[in-house]
């Protein structure tokens, strides 16, 4: 049984613009295609670093995201953590559009985001 | 109305800003040629999506300027923060807000300003690496004679002696020489002399044989091992027991020493840089450090200043230092506060750049928004500041630059261009500034006595 763990940032009901800001992230485990589990992972005040080692104890496997810089992709990626980002929109329809493979659909795109950037390619481990 | 909007259009994008526009409800409903160079984003793209999906800065989270604007109704200025652009690049700029109203003053929207500070981050850069000799940041007149000749000391391949307060960057100096000589591609091993007991000392330097002592399973290779063909370099030589100079001498004059429990001696190839925190010469007046292996060690002798005595490479460092934390805590402050830099200029360091390095640490830690404040920085430092206020009553600007450079002077016994070389100015501006306040200066001062 296949079984997955996305973090996506939050702000409110929208995925945070930007991660390395992020204040809150929501974990969601995925067990073949079906969401089977969530919990919140605060943050707050936390340096870049800190936050990296914090996503890997938690056993996270894909981080899903809006933007996010070049420098945090590189320390996720090379923690063996997928990074799918210049995401926007409500956190749940985005989770949604993950569970139904369907997140490359042009809605969930940032601005300026080009097609390349939105499937899992950059940060593929 | 058409004709007037287009004039807008093309005023704003003739200016070299970002400018942008939000509605009520926060949807971009402009964007200026400028702005779409600094985000990356196609102005098409950007019309109608929420200005947070478009601008990405580090505060839409927590501190949007332009809904502080919206509250308080008054405008952010220059407000210096990071956006992440399409291509993933975090782009330091600098924001600035108003709030758009109707004719009847009802507010309908916003816009905000911004500039790419990419380019200011660059001089600074550029500034820094004018000033940077391997991993030493200064203009000090005494420290860039040292990088002067540091080029032909390396090459040269006799010992040196390093001299300096602790925390002056002796270590930095003496990688300094092994990446420049010719034994680059081989080790450098630190040694600190005085943080190991005497009794552990000799192996640590020389190794030791297998059943030397109790537990000495087999043969453990020592520093000077590890640094064959390389550097060694020994730090706070002027702690080393009397009996191990003996030994030290030894090296230095045949390249050879015995591993503890050893018979045969083994040859190495390495070169020795020293360094102290203590006068060697007085040592040796007092009889606890050889005199024949002083000789043997001051070959080649460099001093490294304290910080106090080259404050003109304060602002340099506090900037290095917090590029330095920006990077390793991935945050982006841009700089420190007038009467914070002004506390730090003060100071007088007696733990020399490495307490200048933990102030910046400190403050980062403390420093939650762009500018480190006084407030950031140790309490010590902030007493100080208070103290010093409390205590003096408050005199004229010209009365105290006037004491500032006497004191200057006399520290550099009336020379004045040593004085403008500590003070980071030229000896015209000094010698006006003397001029200017009236100081008298003695008839015999320090150039007369280099003459003689």
């Amino acid at each position: 049984m296949a079984q997955i763990r996305i973090a996506v940032p939050c702000w409110g009901d929208l995925i945070s613009p930007v991660f390395d800001v992020a204040q809150n992230l929501l974990l969601v485990d995925i067990s073949d295609g079906v969401e089977t589990g969530r919990q919140n992972l605060s943050m707050a005040g936390m340096q870049v670093p800190v936050k990296v080692e914090a996503i890997r104890n938690s056993g996270v496997d894909a981080v899903i995201c809006g933007a996010i810089s070049g420098m945090f992709v590189s320390m996720l990626t090379s923690n063996r953590i997928k990074v799918q980002p210049w995401n926007s929109g409500k956190v749940d329809e985005i989770i949604q559009a993950v569970l139904q493979d369907r997140l490359s659909d042009p809605r969930y795109c940032m601005p300026g985001c080009r097609r390349r950037r939105c499937r899992w390619g950059w940060g593929r481990r | 109305m058409t004709k007037h909007i287009n004039h807008l259009s093309t005023i704003l994008d003739s200016i070299t800003e970002g400018v942008f526009t939000v509605d009520e409800k926060w949807r971009v409903t402009s964007f200026n040629r400028a702005a779409e160079r600094i985000t990356g984003i196609p102005r098409a793209e950007a019309i109608g999506r929420p200005c947070y999906e478009v601008f990405r800065a580090s505060i839409c989270e927590t501190q949007c300027a332009l809904r502080e604007t919206t509250e308080s109704g008054k405008p952010v200025v220059e407000r210096a923060i990071y956006i992440i652009n399409s291509d993933g690049k975090r782009i330091p700029i600098s924001v600035s807000t108003a709030l758009l109203k109707d004719k009847a003053g009802k507010v309908i929207g916003g816009v905000e300003t911004f500039r790419d500070l990419s380019v200011v981050e660059e001089l600074r850069k550029e500034l820094e690496e004018r000033w940077t000799f391997e991993d030493i940041i200064s203009k000090s007149a005494r420290i860039r004679q040292i990088f002067e000749v540091l080029p032909t000391i390396a090459r040269s391949d006799t010992t040196v002696l390093i001299e300096g307060e602790s925390g002056t960057g002796k270590e930095l100096l003496a990688r300094a020489i092994h990446n420049l000589s010719s034994r680059n591609r081989k080790p450098m091993v630190s040694v600190n002399c005085s943080a190991l007991p005497d009794t552990l000392l000799e192996s640590e330097l020389f190794g030791y044989k297998a059943g030397a002592f109790t537990d000495a399973k087999r043969d453990k290779p020592g520093r000077f091992a590890l640094a064959d063909g390389g550097t060694i370099f020994l730090d706070e030589i002027g702690d080393i027991p009397p009996a191990m100079q003996v030994k030290l001498l030894r090296v230095l004059q045949d390249k050879c020493y015995e591993p503890l429990g050893s018979v045969e001696p083994e040859s190495v190839d390495v070169r020795v840089i020293t360094a102290t925190n203590r006068p060697l010469a007085k040592l040796v007046e007092e009889g606890s450090f050889r005199l024949d292996l002083y000789y043997r060690i001051n070959v080649i002798r460099l001093e490294m200043p304290p910080l106090r005595e080259r404050r003109e490479d304060i602002p340099l460092l506090v900037d290095h230092f917090i590029n330095k934390f920006n990077k390793l805590q991935g945050k982006l402050i841009t700089g420190i506060s007038p009467d914070a830099r002004a506390l730090l200029m003060g100071h007088n360091y007696p733990g020399n750049v490495r307490e200048l390095e933990n102030v910046i640490e400190h403050s980062f830690v403390l420093c939650k928004g762009n500018v480190i404040w006084v407030e950031h920085l140790p309490l010590e430092y902030r007493r100080q500041a208070g103290a010093v206020h409390a205590a003096e009553p408050v005199k004229p600007l010209h009365e105290l630059e006037s004491e500032f450079i006497i004191a200057a002077l006399r520290r550099n016994n009336w020379n004045r261009l040593k004085t403008a070389q500590e003070l980071g100015m030229h000896k015209t501006t000094l010698f006006r500034k003397i001029k200017r306040l009236g100081i008298k200066l003695p008839e015999v001062d320090g150039r007369y006595k280099e003459r003689y």
